[in-house]
This record gives C-alpha cells, structure tokens and sequence, in this order.
C-alpha cells in the first residue's frame, strides 16, 4: 500500500507551558513525551494521547533548555539556564540529583546508552562528563571558544561530538577526553555558527545544522561533506533533526517557519513538509514509526509514519 | 568507535605499558572483566562483589551474597550472568538484570574455581579440594565429572571439551557431551595452579608449583584422541629468581602471555608467545600482585595489590594530537618545501562552487551498517547493559 502522504496526524495537543517550549523527547520504551520549557518545568504527558499530563517536574529556578531519557525509560536529565543538570525519577516524580559544576546556561544534555553518564554542553563554553550514578563530574573538556549548541554520542558511546556558535564540530574521545576531530565548513570564507548535530545510526557520519540554512551529512573520518540538505529556514534557533529509519532512510528537521522538512537522504530533495504550526520548531523526535514535533509556543504534534513507507529491516544493521 | 580516529601507533599497541589507574573500592582478590570489557567484576575478601563501570570508574552494583573472600569470577559470554565460587564452600549465579543471585551451590567443602560452558550459561563445572570435579546442569542436577581430585577444571573455548589438571600435574581432557575422560597427559611432578587456553582455542598454558609455565599447542580436537600428544613448547620461568607464579593471562590472539609473581617481584611479566622471549616488564606498584585480568576491547590490564587490595590498571595512553584541533592542520615528519598550486588564488564565485560541492554529493551513503569488527580486531557489538540504580549512591565503606 503507497499513498502520497508521509506521515499522517495522530494528534494535536498543548504542553501547556507558561513559557517557551524548548524540548521535546520521546522515552525509549514509547510511553512517554517529555517537554522542557523556559518556565522551569518539564511536563510529562502519555505518547499514547498527547493530551494526557502525567506529571509536572518542579525544582529548576531557571529556563530548561534540554531533557534526556535514561535508557530504563524512568528516570530524566534536564539542564537550565540556572547551570545545573538534575536527574529526575519520572515515576515518583522527585528530583534524585543535582550537579553543579557549569559557570554559566548549560544548553544541552545526552546520555550515554549504558545510561550512567551524561554529557553536557553549556554556554561556558566547556563540555562536562558527569557519573549519573553518584552525581560527579569526570571531566570539563574546555572545547570551544563560543556556547555549544548541542552534543551527541555514537552508538558504543566511545565518541563524542559537539556543535557550537564558534562554527566548529568536535569530537571527543569519551575515556581520555581529547579532542579527535574538528569539522568546519568555511568554503564561503567565513563559517556560520553550527546549532545542532546528530550522529548516523552506525556512527560513521555526521548531521550538522549550520544558521546559513543549511543541514549538512558530514563524511568525518575524510572531513568531507557528503551531503547537503536545503530549504529549510535555520538562522537563529536551534532547530533539531533525525535520521528516520524508513524503507529509505530520510532526514527530518524542524524549521523556523513552523514546518518539519523531510528530505530523502540519497537524492536530497525534499519529499514532505509537516505543517506544525507558524512559530519555529524547535524539537522533533522519532521512536521507529512515530514522529512528534512541537514548536517554541507549545503545540505538539503527533505523526505516524504510513506503513507504505516504513519497512526499514533491522537485519541490515549487523550485516555487511 | 573511536580507534578509527586515534593515532594507529599508540592506539594499536599489544598491550599497555603504563599505571593509569589505581581503584580502591574493599579489598580486591580476584577481578574479572566481561566480554565487552566495559564492566569490571571485583571479588572481595569481604565476600561481596563489585561491578565497576570502565567508563567512569565507579562502582555501578554491589552483589552481596557471600560470606568469605570470593575466590573465583567467570562473566557469561553474553553479559547477563555471573558466576562466583567462594571459600565460605558456595557458588552463585547472578542474573546481572535484576542483580539478584538466583541460583545457589552448596558444595561442603572449598572450592577452588568455577567456570560457565561458554555455549550455555545454564551450565558449569567447578573443581573442589579433595573431591572429585563437578558438572552442573541447567536442571541443578550435579554431576561427577572425573573420579580423580583435581585443582582446575577449565573450558577449551568451543565449550566442547573441558581440560582439568590434578596436584600430581596429571591434564586430562573430558569431552562435555559424553562426560568421559579422552585424554589423559602427565606434564609435571607438581601441583597445577592454572590452566589457560587462548580464545582461538590453539594454545594452551599450564602454571604449576615448579615455577614453571608450560606452554602447549592443542592438537585438532576434531581427531582421534589416541592421536593427541601435548607438546610442550617452552618452558617459561625465571631462572635467577625462581620466582612462583600467582596468575597467568593470554593476550586477545594468543600472541603473548602475561604472569603476576609471588613474593618480592611487583612487576606484571609480559612474553611473546612464538619466539618465547620476555618482551616487557611492566613496572608495578610496592606489593605483589595476585590475580591478573586483560580487557582485550579497551586493551587494559588489570591486577589486585595482595596487602592493599587495591585494583592496578594499566591502559593505553594516547597522546593529544594536535592535527585534530583545526582541520588544516596537519602533522608532517619534515619540513615540505612549499609549492603553489596552478589554480590556488584564482577567483571562482561562490556560487559556482557551491553548486560543484552540490553536485558531486551523489555517491550512495550507508547509514545503517556497522563495522563487524572494531580496529584492534574485535568483533564490535552492544553488550549487555547492567541497569543503573540512580539516586542510590553506593556506599564502599566498610565493605
């Protein structure tokens, strides 16, 4: 069965925030949404019925920029304009730890996928590696010379890698912390700060987000764009994107004009627009058929991929 | 993942040369790591075991269970169980995902080790002091595996067959189908302490109370065991001191063999398995070391201070490359006269070569496969992941 649309509407919902919707993100088992706003909260709402609050977590004394799911899918990180990173128990819905360390908004957070440590990124300018079990932070890598923007790690977790205003992409070892690898594109003479990046599902390429517009897939290992994605409006938020494991794999990205572009990854054209709303998009997120995207004033949209395109055989990740 | 990208020639080595950790968590006696090497098993004298993440180095479980020091560890293949056999005469399996011991051995008397079949994690053998060795099944039922007492019962790594040697230095070879002895070889006049086979499955090791490693290559155990002869290769010994050996490891493909030693030495011996000669000593700390570990993914070795209980770790140490921090950099044996390209400062609108880039980006891009092996040669794949109990900082006082 093929039809001609992508991705159809499960729901529209409202998280509700009294602030700025900054987050959005799925838990790994697909139980739940989590939004993080400029309010100080995070709310949790059933993916089920987008309409359904489950619980408000209450503690941050500033914006929250970035949540992420512990791989149990019970517990939450969240980082905040008021520099610390927090661990929350999702079912009790308390706060288990706070770790301080960041000088100043910490922009970003991930966990790893053993799920006892966490990165984050911060305005300061520094990445930090925090033990989620006993709330320390392993290291500061002093990693660039303006905010980072976003982190991400690879599938095995053994690399790291960083975006920020400065325009450069970093990797970092995880163990020793040292930078590996530096990615920036400057071919029109001076390079755009980069906001986003994501790694492929194998690990061996890079999905930046640059504010020129543009989504780049980057070959590291050759410091070489692959491939280059346009049309979208990215020139001043921080707008983030996905790999979707369709039958073809497809690249999706929130935009500033409140869409969600969905391009096909080998011909790089574009192949769906998902009307969310007229205000930027700043989270999308997608557990195997399913894709939510909410935009900076809290609508949040529900997607079901059509089955027509979906069929993606995982077999095909462990061979050759 | 991050091989790839680091300096081949400090990130390939062999083995570590290098103290880069020290882990005080109890007093350690026997560690252990898992197949992925990103958990370290840690045997107490307390009784309790310790699982230590290798990404932060901090203890992720305590499994309390036994009451005297543990005197052996053995993970299964995929992660999940870990058998432990203590001097208080019991042997657990743990189920890593509930972290819970959920099967128990009595055996009343001590034992001296315990091992899973690496088919199966259901099944084990364990060889006892003054008792003849055991097989357990996955129904619990035991069986007597050799009517001979032996000090080491060990699996060949195809887990077909099951290799024990007795105090009379007596190696017997036990096919674990029809549990029978099918070989049986004398190699020494003394006790043997440890048996080690490589995982290629061709070499084996033999540490016994003569101070003396024997290596031995295996014959095809698809052959006629009539037919089987163990050769002993080489001898490797220290022949001033006489030093005893505490515990004996092969490298991931069997290249070489490293031993701790009783006494006075502090140091990790590390000989190279073809041509037999010592190749390194790896300076140690100021106390013997007992029991030795390698983690053949993140090339770690690892051993227990025998006063301190301290965990020793060498590892690799990478050095910063400097080619990384900007990519125009780039790291040059000599100096390269410098000669200017025909086309360097000619002036192309950007347009134009951004339209280039864009057209030359139609190569096909694979997303999805991995690697199958990483680049020191492991097969790469996700593990089993211990589930983290946050917000319960683990206390290791008193432990």
């Amino acid at each position: 069965m093929t039809t001609d649309t992508l991705y159809n509407l499960r729901y529209k919902a409202q998280t509700g925030h009294n602030g700025y919707s900054t987050s959005a993100k799925i838990s790994p088992n697909g139980a739940y949404i989590a939004t993080s706003s400029s309010d100080c909260t995070i709310r949790l709402f059933d993916l089920e019925n987008g309409s359904k609050l489950i619980r408000v977590l209450e503690g941050h004394r500033d914006g929250v920029n970035d949540i992420s799911w512990s791989p149990d899918s019970r517990h939450l990180a969240s980082v905040s304009d008021d520099m610390t990173l927090r661990v929350w128990d999702v079912e009790y819905g308390e706060c288990i730890s706070v770790m301080q360390g960041h000088t100043y908004h910490v922009t970003c957070v991930e966990f790893n996928h053993k799920g006892n440590l966490l990165v984050t990124g911060s305005s300061d300018e520094a990445i930090r590696l925090w033990d989620a079990l006993n709330a320390k932070c392993l290291k500061t890598l002093s990693a660039h010379s303006d905010p980072i923007a976003a982190v991400d790690l690879c599938w095995d977790s053994t690399i790291i890698a960083s975006a920020s205003y400065d325009g450069m992409i970093r990797l970092f070892d995880t163990e020793s912390g040292q930078c590996l690898k530096t990615l920036i594109y400057d071919k029109g003479g001076s390079s755009f700060p980069v906001s986003y990046v994501r790694f492929s599902p194998n690990g061996k390429y890079l999905l930046s987000t640059t504010l020129d517009n543009t989504l780049r897939l980057w070959d590291y290992m050759n410091n070489k764009v692959v491939k280059t994605f346009q049309g979208a409006k990215l020139e001043k938020y921080t707008c983030s994107s996905r790999f979707i494991m369709a039958k073809d794999p497809l690249i999706a990205s929130g935009t500033e004009t409140g869409d969600v572009l969905i391009w096909d990854l080998q011909s790089k054209g574009i192949i769906a627009t998902l009307k969310v709303s007229t205000s930027p998009v700043l989270a999308i997120d997608v557990l195997n058929n399913t894709l939510i995207a909410m935009d900076i004033q809290g609508n949040l949209l529900c997607y079901d991929l059509n089955e027509g395109f979906s069929g993606y055989d995982s077999e095909r990740t462990d061979t050759n | 993942m991050n091989l790839s990208l680091l300096d081949p020639f400090a990130a390939l080595k062999e083995y570590p040369e290098s103290i880069t950790h020290t882990l005080s968590f109890g007093h350690s006696v026997f560690v252990k790591y898992n197949q992925q090497g990103d958990y370290l098993a840690s045997g107490l004298s307390s009784g309790t075991i310790l699982i230590i993440d290798n990404d932060t180095k901090s203890v992720i479980r305590k499994l309390i269970g036994h009451v005297r020091p543990i005197q052996s560890l053995c993970w299964s293949k995929c992660g999940t169980y870990l058998l432990s056999s203590s001097r208080d005469w019991k042997c657990l399996v743990w189920d890593l995902r509930t972290c819970k011991a959920v099967r128990k051995f009595d055996f009343s008397g001590p034992i001296w080790n315990s091992e899973f079949n690496p088919k199966d994690p259901q099944e084990f053998v364990v060889s006892l002091y003054d008792n003849f060795p055991k097989y357990v099944k996955s129904d619990n039922t035991i069986q007597t595996l050799q009517e001979d007492t032996v000090l080491v019962t060990t699996f060949h790594p195809s887990g077909d067959y099951i290799v024990t040697g007795t105090n009379k230095g007596l190696i017997s070879v036990i096919s674990r189908e029809s549990s029978t002895v099918i070989f049986n070889q004398k190699v020494t006049n003394s006790s043997i302490k440890n048996i080690i086979i490589s995982s290629n499955g061709e070499k084996m090791a033999i540490n016994s109370s003569d101070r003396i490693i024997r290596q031995v290559t295996l014959p095809d155990f698809n052959t006629e065991p009539k037919l089987w002869h163990f050769e002993v290769e080489n001898k490797y010994q220290d022949v001033v001191n006489r030093l005893q050996w505490n515990s004996i490891m092969f490298s991931a493909s069997g290249d070489y063999l490293i031993a701790s030693a009783f006494g006075s030495a502090h140091n990790i011996y590390i000989w190279e398995t073809s041509q037999f000669f010592l190749n390194k000593i790896l300076e140690g700390p100021k106390e013997e070391l007992v029991d030795v570990d390698w983690n053949y993914k993140k090339c770690i070795i690892c051993a227990t201070g025998m006063d301190s209980g301290v965990i020793y770790m060498w590892s690799l140490v990478v050095p910063q490359k400097w080619s990384a921090l900007a990519p125009d950099f780039v790291e040059i044996e000599e100096n390269i006269d410098y000669q200017e390209k025909e086309d360097e400062f000619d002036i192309v609108p950007d347009d134009e070569l951004n339209q280039k880039q864009l057209d030359e980006e139609d190569e096909y891009i694979d997303i999805i496969s991995k690697e199958r092996t990483d680049a020191r040669g492991n097969v790469q794949e996700k593990g089993f992941v211990i589930p983290i109990e946050y917000g319960q900082t683990i206390s290791t006082d008193n432990i």
